[in-house]
């Protein structure tokens, strides 16, 4: 069971090509880091794995399947700007129970506290938001999930918490992971395997 | 003397504009209307303490004439802003949702309907739809939903494609559930700035095309017909006849504009905490 793109191809002008026949996989529970400079792609490649943006060419399934046309998506994508993320008029409780009713184990685990959950967006951090966004993707049917450069923006404490509480659910829930980052050491230390964008591009090189 | 900080000054602001307006309304009802009944006696009287406004060459008291025609033309504002403001959201709406080729026809017909004078275009529609309260209302609706369409579809376009709503279909949700629920929160305020700045329009509007003959026939009581008539009487010095009516239409005019570009500022989440 995976997540399978099979020669992918995707531009924004035509006939200029950001990337073609890529193909890449994420299994069940792996670990996957996609590493590339900015400009190469990568967000453009995260949207089409979570199905945000619809390849050119190639094809995606997931498990084998087509992408549900109206359901919850099985493919959850983690942005890089969490407060873009969130509707800035909506209280926090609201903006988690959109997606569905988190325990408090799992909040506990991401460390968000009680009073976060009656303020709005504009009074938490950017760190704060984020773990919001982690545990609204980590719906019980959500079997992928990709993170575009989920945590430069934030420091390196709240980083290092973030990811193992991260890596160890994913590990949990069998959850397949791709991180996608310009950042090699990160990737390196958190990855089961990493491959670069340049390398999806072009097998050969 | 105490320091008034901007919250107050605003709230100051939005009380004495409100409170204006409320006056006009309930004085217009409160005034008897056995004021309008002619009487010679009392024929082009200057402005005294029984008749604050003076009198007309009727007789009739000028102050109770003038609240009487400015509740009508509120009443005409109120509607012309109002079709006008749903028109606006209509339009800006579909032009942002339903795709390339409708967003160029609206597009087309924004900049069209704003390039072109206000006050002709409001005379020939009056007069098409066979002038009178609705030949107003319909002329101030249709000249002024440009500017807001304009607003309202920039302000979806740009909601549609924010990454909130992006992750809102990933969690398979409706697009019933994402218009009422992310997108109509946010135009609401946009709407509701847009109808009030659009009534103090829709009055003047009024007032000028019944001043030229082109709207309100002349039993209604109308500050426009006020205005067209006191012309014929200010060059023999009755001058209370345009003076008063013209500062109190320019007072609520005021006042509502006021209220709208109050309620901007607060709305805007940039100035809102200042």
């Amino acid at each position: 069971m995976a997540l399978t793109g099979n020669d992918l191809g995707f531009y924004y002008h035509k006939n200029e090509w950001l990337f073609r026949h890529v193909n890449i996989e994420i299994s069940y529970g792996e670990i996957l880091g996609i590493s590339g400079y900015s400009g190469s792609g990568k967000t453009s490649l995260a949207k089409i794995l979570s199905n945000y943006l619809q390849p050119i060419e190639g094809n995606l399934k997931v498990d084998g399947r087509r992408f549900p046309q109206k359901d919850f998506q099985p493919v959850q994508l983690i942005y890089q700007h969490a407060e873009k993320a969130v509707n800035p008029k909506w209280r926090m409780s609201d903006v988690l129970n959109e997606s569905y009713r988190p325990d408090e184990q799992i909040l506990a685990r991401f460390g968000i506290k009680k009073e976060w959950m009656t303020r709005f967006p504009i009074e938490l951090s950017g760190g704060e938001l984020q773990r919001f966004c982690i545990v609204r993707a980590l719906h019980p049917a959500t079997k992928y999930i990709i993170a575009d450069e989920m945590t430069t923006m934030l420091d390196a404490i709240t980083q290092a918490e973030i990811w193992s509480e991260l890596l160890s659910i994913c590990k949990e829930r069998q959850i397949g992971l791709a991180i996608i980052s310009h950042e090699a050491a990160l990737l390196a230390r958190l990855c089961d395997r990493v491959v670069s964008l340049k390398q999806l591009k072009d097998p050969a090189y | 003397m105490k320091k008034y900080n901007a919250r107050s000054k605003m709230l100051i602001s939005l009380a004495v504009s409100g409170s204006i307006i409320a006056l006009t309304i309930i004085f217009s009802f409160w005034l008897s209307p056995d004021n309008l009944i002619t009487d010679f006696a009392k024929k082009s009287l200057p402005p005294t303490f029984r008749h604050l406004f003076g009198t007309d060459w009727l007789g009739r008291d000028m102050l109770t004439r003038t609240l009487k025609g400015l509740r009508l033309s509120l009443f005409v504002g109120f509607l012309g802003a109002f079709v006008g403001a749903s028109l606006a959201t209509c339009l800006g709406i579909a032009a942002a949702t339903l795709g390339k080729k409708v967003d160029s026809v609206i597009s087309w017909l924004v900049d069209m309907f704003i390039g072109m004078p206000h006050l002709i275009f409001i005379i020939l529609i009056s007069f098409a739809v066979g002038g009178g309260i609705k030949g107003v209302v319909f002329g101030v609706a249709f000249t002024h939903w440009p500017s807001l369409t304009r607003i309202i579809r920039g302000e979806v376009y740009a909601l549609k494609n924010s990454q909130y709503i992006q992750i809102s279909k990933s969690f398979g949700k409706s697009k019933w559930y994402i218009a009422t629920k992310h997108i109509l929160p946010h135009i609401i305020p946009q709407i509701m700035v847009g109808f009030l700045l659009l009534f103090p329009h829709a009055i003047v509007h009024e007032a000028s095309i019944t001043f030229l003959g082109f709207g309100l026939s002349v039993q209604t009581p109308s500050i426009g017909l006020i205005l067209s008539e006191a012309v014929k009487h200010i060059s023999i010095g009755d001058w209370w006849l345009a003076v008063f009516p013209g500062l109190v239409l320019v007072l609520v005019v005021k006042s509502f504009d006021n209220i709208g570009e109050q309620v901007k500022i607060l709305i805007n989440p940039a100035s809102a905490n200042e």
